[in-house]
């Protein structure tokens, strides 16, 4: 359950960056994984977390989230999260982390809205 | 320039890096590259920490302290590369097993860590328990990091509290709650405007330090099945919220779910007061389980008698030692812990009148512990509620050591109350002292009515619809042969025991229930009402119902329907005091200091003006309560008539051009018996009023 069984990867989408991570994002790959999105935080405005195919995220791995999500904030980017699986979105929601962030359904959803600012 | 010489190792135990660690805080810290331990003992000789893997479950690893990492009776190390999420821990303390002087020590055992901020072990409520594991209960690290985003405590004036005491798993557990998480803190969240529909603005949680809910896992011979500990009053870990209370509990997740709660609460204007229970432990007396306390330093934590047994004075078991310095340091810690780290806005101090006894067990005149709690900087604008006596026959109602600082749960006023409602003779003085705030016990010392929480039903006894529905206790379903549980009820069953479907009685249970909750909200000091006594919830008769997780302790939401009456009524006698700020005062009302309109701040009235019946076979009582406000003068008449005949009350005059208005009147049917201010009926002046048998009436002055 514990195991580092996680996977990114990036890809660019027009001018969005989209990582699709899957597997678990727990405290043993939350430090590697911050490094990485941070990294391509530098190379663009807006990044896009696809979370289809996360299976557990714990609390070390929300709060790196949420520390990614600050970072972004107050260099004037955007991180934007899509398709929580049902699970993991109600652990979000009920620890107080899920309002913290901009989430939308999927990665479409989230470029159509880049495109048209409403992110801005 | 950022780097500190003390974040490398300096040396390895087990394979793991590690260096001495700091001594506090003590428990967990997370500290740069690794984890920091400390923990005390007076009397072990050698203290070894212990690590499980958190998947596997198994030991992954033992360090014993070397003696250098000791500071005084203190043994702290810091382990490097430790992953927070991966393991659990408990320590191995070796010392003298010598019960006759005190000492259990019993290094076979992990013993669980006395701050740990979150344990492992009963995650997911009413899950079976593997019965095989040596070691049940583990303490796990988690971040304390939690964003509040600008929250903090509410400090409402406890003139303007009306506390709402519920079960944080009764309250939405019932399949009728139609929510997302029964039975949680996240349920908790959910049913939030349904409480400010209600118009409370404080709930008042049972137990929700972690317990174990299967520990008093006995057979139930009347059930068949067996019983549980539900609510709670075993403490397994001070600094720790109960797992099982969390959606989140299987994620490890629920102090984060629990702080969501509190903040959620706040941003309603909704106080979160904790049942805290210093009382005793888990532990039980010698036969019971070593978990914690028993095994790290017996002799420290608990009352001892000469020959080395346990004080009794809470029925539980064993009695912890508070007067101790090294327990009150423990107690005063956990207290600040939840004021800081889980913005907590008051505690409910359960069987309190231990923490006043001296390590013999003897009553001590200056209690050092409930005066550090009193006087503590960071506990000084939370709301301090003690439960006044214990299980040991020390009953210190009026007189609890509160420097100014305790309210007390008032007994009396529920007992008095009781009696008044059911008819007893005699009582119609002693209930003009429970509306007035209690001056007989809280007026000397200028303690003031806000010392007294009143309450007429709390989770231990009767429910309200109970109170009026059964004249004994029928607690068969606690498989005791109804030996348990109370027998001191004074309550009455309207004519028929239990259940029934005569209309004359529901009729006049109904409005006897009015006539309990109306007494709440009007009289001086903090009101407190039981989960679900809105909505007529019964526990069949049963008023002791610890042991269960069922329907007799879940409440029914869909009683809501079925009494609406009952809701609507309650919901406007909580507005009705919360409009009136002549109900509300701090002081203890005079009848010698004017209030408004000619009156004075309280006056005692009968059939007759001015000319109260304090006779013993008086079931009358009549008041006005009069005091000049910033938005003007306010002036109250209330009358409780429990009698079974009717009475003609002849109204005081007010002057002109104010007329009185009915706001209440329990013997009207609904709607007529209560009203908005603006709705409420206006009386010609001169009238009288003929009030109902057990029927209570509030009325208003209002300019004509």
């Amino acid at each position: 359950m514990w195991s580092p069984n996680m996977n990114i990867t990036v890809s660019q989408q027009g001018s969005t960056e989209v990582a699709v991570i899957t597997g678990d994002i727990t405290h043993s790959v939350a430090g590697d994984l911050q490094e990485k999105l941070l990294a391509v935080l530098c190379s663009t405005d807006f990044l896009v977390l696809d979370f289809a195919g996360i299976g557990i995220l714990t609390s070390a791995g929300l709060r790196m989230l949420l520390i990614l999500y600050r970072e972004a904030k107050v260099n004037g980017k955007k991180l934007v999260l899509v398709a929580i699986p049902e699970s993991v979105k109600d652990v979000m929601s009920v620890t107080g982390f899920l309002e913290q962030f901009v989430v939308l359904n999927s990665v479409n959803e989230a470029i159509e809205q880049v495109s048209k600012s409403i992110l801005l | 320039m950022s780097a500190r010489i003390d974040l490398y190792p300096t040396g390895e135990i087990s394979g793991w890096k590690v260096r001495p660690g700091r001594v506090r805080p003590y428990g967990t810290s997370l500290v740069p590259g690794g984890v920091n331990f400390s923990i005390y003992s007076s009397a072990a000789t050698s203290c070894t920490l212990v690590l499980f893997d958190k998947q596997s479950r198994k030991i992954m690893a033992e360090l014993l302290f070397p003696d250098s990492f000791r500071i005084g009776d203190v043994w702290s190390v810091v382990i490097f590369d430790l992953d927070p999420e991966s393991f659990e821990y408990g320590f191995r303390m070796e010392g003298p097993w010598d019960p006759l002087i005190g000492h259990r020590f019993d290094p076979s055992k992990v013993l669980l860590d006395p701050y740990v901020r979150s344990i492992s072990g009963r995650n997911v409520w009413g899950a079976p328990p593997d019965w095989n594991d040596e070691f049940p209960y583990r303490g796990f690290v988690i971040p304390e990091d939690f964003d509040w985003r600008g929250d903090s405590s509410l400090e409402i004036p406890s003139e303007d509290l009306i506390i709402y005491e519920m079960h944080v798993r009764g309250f939405t557990r019932h399949q009728t709650s139609g929510i997302a998480h029964p039975g949680t803190y996240a349920g908790v969240v959910e049913k939030i405007p349904y409480l400010l529909g209600l118009g409370v603005n404080c709930v008042e949680l049972l137990p929700v330090f972690e317990f174990d809910e299967f520990e008093l896992s006995v057979p139930n011979s009347f059930t068949g099945g067996t019983n549980m500990n539900y609510w709670g009053y075993s403490t397994v870990g001070f600094f720790a919220p109960k797992a099982g209370f969390a959606a989140t509990g299987s994620l490890g997740m629920q102090a984060d779910e629990f702080k969501s709660m509190v903040r959620a609460l706040h941003a309603a204007g909704i106080e979160v007061i904790l049942d805290v229970v210093f009382n005793h432990t888990c532990e039980g007396d010698h036969r019971g389980p070593t978990i914690s306390f028993r095994g790290l330093d017996n002799q420290i934590y608990y009352l001892l008698t000469p020959e080395g047994y346990y004080h009794n004075f809470s029925g539980c078991g064993n009695s912890l030692n508070c007067n101790n310095p090294v327990v009150r340091d423990l107690v005063l810690e956990c207290l600040r812990f939840w004021v800081s780290e889980y913005h907590i806005d008051g505690f409910r101090f359960d069987a309190a009148a231990i923490l006043g006894r001296d390590p013999s067990g003897a009553i001590m005149n200056n209690p050092p512990l409930l005066e550090s709690v009193a006087l503590d900087p960071i506990l000084k604008k939370c709301k301090l509620i003690a439960e006044a006596w214990d299980a040991g026959g020390l009953y210190l109602l009026g007189k609890f050591p509160n420097y100014g600082r305790f309210s007390e749960w008032n007994g009396k006023f529920r007992d008095d109350t009781r009696d008044f409602l059911r008819g007893e003779p005699d009582h119609a003085a002693l209930l003009a002292t429970r509306i007035a705030g209690s001056p007989d016990l809280y007026e000397a010392g200028g303690r003031g009515p806000l010392a007294s929480i009143n309450f007429i039903t709390c989770h231990d006894g009767f429910t309200l619809r109970d109170l009026v529905s059964y004249n004994h206790k029928h607690n068969d379903t606690n498989g005791e042969d109804n030996r348990d549980g109370s027998d001191d009820n004074r309550s009455w069953n309207c004519g028929i025991e239990g259940e029934t479907t005569d209309p004359g009685i529901c009729s006049l249970r109904l409005r006897q229930i009015k006539n309990a909750l109306l007494m709440l909200m009007v009289a001086r000091g903090t009101p407190m009402l039981l989960m679900g006594d809105e909505m007529g919830r019964t526990q069949w008769g049963n008023n002791n119902v610890y042991c269960h997780d069922n329907d007799l302790n879940w409440l029914d939401w869909s009683l809501l329907e079925r009494e609406s009456e009952l809701f609507h009524f309650t919901r406007l006698a909580i507005a009705l005091r919360r409009r009136h700020p002549a109900l509300r005062s701090s002081r203890h009302p005079r009848s010698d200091i004017a209030g408004a309109l000619g009156f004075p701040e309280i006056s005692w009235h009968g059939s007759h003006p001015w000319s109260p019946d304090w006779s013993p076979q008086s079931h009358l009582v009549a008041v006005v309560f009069a005091s000049m406000t910033s938005s003007g003068e306010d002036v109250l008449y209330y009358a409780w008539n429990s009698a079974s005949t009717v009475n003609m009350l002849e109204l005081p005059v007010l002057p002109e051009p104010f007329h009185w208005r009915v706001a209440v009147n329990t013997g009207c049917e609904a709607p007529l018996d209560i009203n908005n201010d603006d709705d409420a009926p206006e009386l010609e002046p001169g009238a009288s009023f003929l009030i109902g048998p057990y029927s209570s009436i509030v009325l208003f002055a209002r300019r004509h």
